[in-house]
């Protein structure tokens, strides 16, 4: 065995070793909450998703009913992108078809430095500064669905631009030009051509961003009120199942049924997250020849 | 210089083009002739696309170019103010060196451009889609497919799409910005003979860095070298005998 091919055959070992290995924990860690989630099933069942009555701690008569929760992950997950969707796209819009070099320059910067901030700052500043301003609109509670989603708009907003700005950048210049030859407006050269060209990139940009808001915890733990009531409107407060999780899983005894219904709150996540990549996966590949 | 009697369609005048502190192309004056095809040639970076790109002010999306002089097209400046890009680019189109079909249907990418100029009517948009794509002889190769995607086609047909797509705003002048230089030589051929028909109806103004391609379909010749206009005239007289040596140096290999 050569030199060469001995360093080959190490650096292949290596690298299929670290890629592997990574795919190995992917699965204990499903296995493990599917194990944990498990006996949720078998001893409250359907209740789970039927029920809206959260009393977990109740030692006489406990109820498990994950409903409220859902709904308030979903609202409170659709709401945010009704906010953050459009406006990512007008954001990465401007960038790339209406600002200057400089204006790039700066705008990407901020983005970049406000995709940095750490969740838990941008829950407190929603918290001290924003959430009481609700009272003056007669709001019964300043923690709520509203403003659990605001926060989660500031949290995703800087990463929903550049990812769809990325998604515009990487369509072939010429297809731009091409439409600003025949006479069209930027605005149309942008929206109706690259736009379309981009368009596996940008659903691409979606389903992450909807990936990444239905898991947040910090911002909703925060200010979304944590009541597990269903919510009848914006101003209702929620508790989604993230926040669910991380409020109570460090107070539950192991083994027992509260336990195993925070791990199948995971699970309703983990599973909700392999749908939104799967058809990600399923929309590129689609529109990879439009 | 060769004295024309007729007024060029596109007049260029003292024309300068710079991307930032570097020159682009310098103190261009040359008018372009009705119904014909002229070709600009030149070595790589001499400024040929540079010129050519000014003209329907393409190199505008280059945040840094900057440009001085004039370049008139029926009489009105198109660096003035008072242009209206929109329908300035309808009648002076441009096709590409890559083929740039949009990700849309073979029948929406030439309609997109009518559309766009306001034209509505389906039966309209059908007739021109349909004389748009036989005018660039690709009719018949995609009758049938009109509603699939334009992605789908030939290198060449693309080519061949996105001439017909040009075509079906009705413009006056075509510049072609090496349009073959991605397409192998049978493709090539097809654009070629497609130029040389389309000249009877439209004004043509082609890059290349291929010679004989320039020999073979132009009637006139733009030699340009480091961003100056070197040698303007018949393609005939040139290639005969060039007045200037550095023309020379080019049309015998020594330059490329």
């Amino acid at each position: 065995m050569t030199a060469r091919t001995l360093k080959y055959s190490i650096n292949s070992t290596l690298i299929n070793t670290i890629a592997f290995s990574g795919i190995v924990i992917l699965v204990i860690l499903t296995v493990f909450i599917i194990k944990e989630a498990t006996p949720a099933l078998t001893n409250v069942g359907a209740e789970l998703f039927t029920s809206v009555y959260w009393y977990p701690t109740n030692s006489y008569d406990p109820e498990f009913g994950l409903l409220a929760m859902l709904i308030g992950s979903l609202y409170i997950t659709g709401l945010t992108s009704l906010f953050v969707l459009p406006l990512g796209y007008i954001i990465a819009f401007f960038l790339f078809e209406y600002a200057s070099p400089t204006e790039v320059r700066v705008i990407k910067s901020a983005i970049d430095l406000l995709s940095g901030v750490p969740s838990v700052i941008i829950g407190a500043f929603m918290l001290v500064y924003v959430a009481p301003l609700t009272f003056k609109f007669g709001i019964y509670t300043p923690e709520n669905i509203l403003i659990a989603s605001l926060g989660l708009t500031i949290l995703s907003l800087p990463y929903t631009a550049s990812l769809m700005q990325e998604a515009m950048q990487s369509v072939d210049r010429s297809l731009k030009e091409g439409a600003l030859a025949l006479g069209s407006t930027r605005f149309t050269a942008g929206f109706k051509v690259v736009s379309r060209a981009a368009i596996s990139g940008i659903l691409n940009a979606v389903i992450l961003t909807v990936n990444r808001i239905i898991g947040e915890t910090m911002v909703v733990l925060m200010v979304a009120g944590g009541a597990a009531i269903i919510p009848r409107s914006l101003f209702d407060p929620a508790k989604p199942l993230t926040a669910t999780i991380a409020s109570e899983m460090g107070e539950v005894a192991q083994g027992s049924v509260h336990y195993s219904v925070l791990f199948f709150c995971g699970l309703i996540l983990l599973i909700f997250s392999f749908l939104l990549t799967i058809t990600a996966r399923v929309i590129i590949t689609k529109n990879k020849h439009v | 210089m060769v004295e024309t009697t007729k007024e060029p369609v596109i007049q260029v005048k003292d024309f300068s083009g710079f991307y930032g502190e570097k020159v682009g192309v310098k103190d261009i004056t040359v008018g372009f002739e009705k119904n014909k095809i002229t070709a600009i040639i030149g070595p790589s970076g001499c400024g040929k696309s540079t010129l050519l790109r000014s003209i329907n002010r393409m190199n505008d999306e280059i945040p840094i170019y900057k440009t001085q002089g004039k370049i008139l097209f029926e009489g009105q400046n198109v660096y003035s103010k008072e242009i209206n890009l929109t329908h300035f680019r309808k009648k002076v189109g441009m096709v590409f060196q890559r083929p740039t079909p949009f990700p849309m249907s073979i029948y929406e990418n030439i309609a997109f451009g009518p559309k766009l100029h306001g034209t509505k009517k389906k039966t309209d948009l059908d007739e021109i889609v349909e004389n748009s794509l036989r005018q660039a002889s690709l009719f018949n190769e995609v009758k049938d497919d009109l509603k699939k995607s334009a992605w789908g086609l030939s290198g060449g047909q693309q080519q061949r799409l996105c001439i017909a797509r040009a075509l079906a705003v009705d413009p006056e002048v075509i510049l072609l910005d090496e349009p073959t230089s991605a397409l192998d030589p049978i493709a090539t051929k097809h654009i070629e003979n497609l130029v040389e028909e389309l000249v009877s109806t439209y004004t043509i103004i082609i890059v290349t860095h291929n010679l004989a391609q320039a020999v073979r379909i132009s009637d006139y010749m733009v030699y340009m070298f480091q961003g100056d206009l070197v040698e303007y005239g018949q393609t005939s007289a040139i290639v005969k005998q060039p007045a200037d040596p550095r023309t020379e140096e080019y049309l015998t290999g020594k330059v490329s």
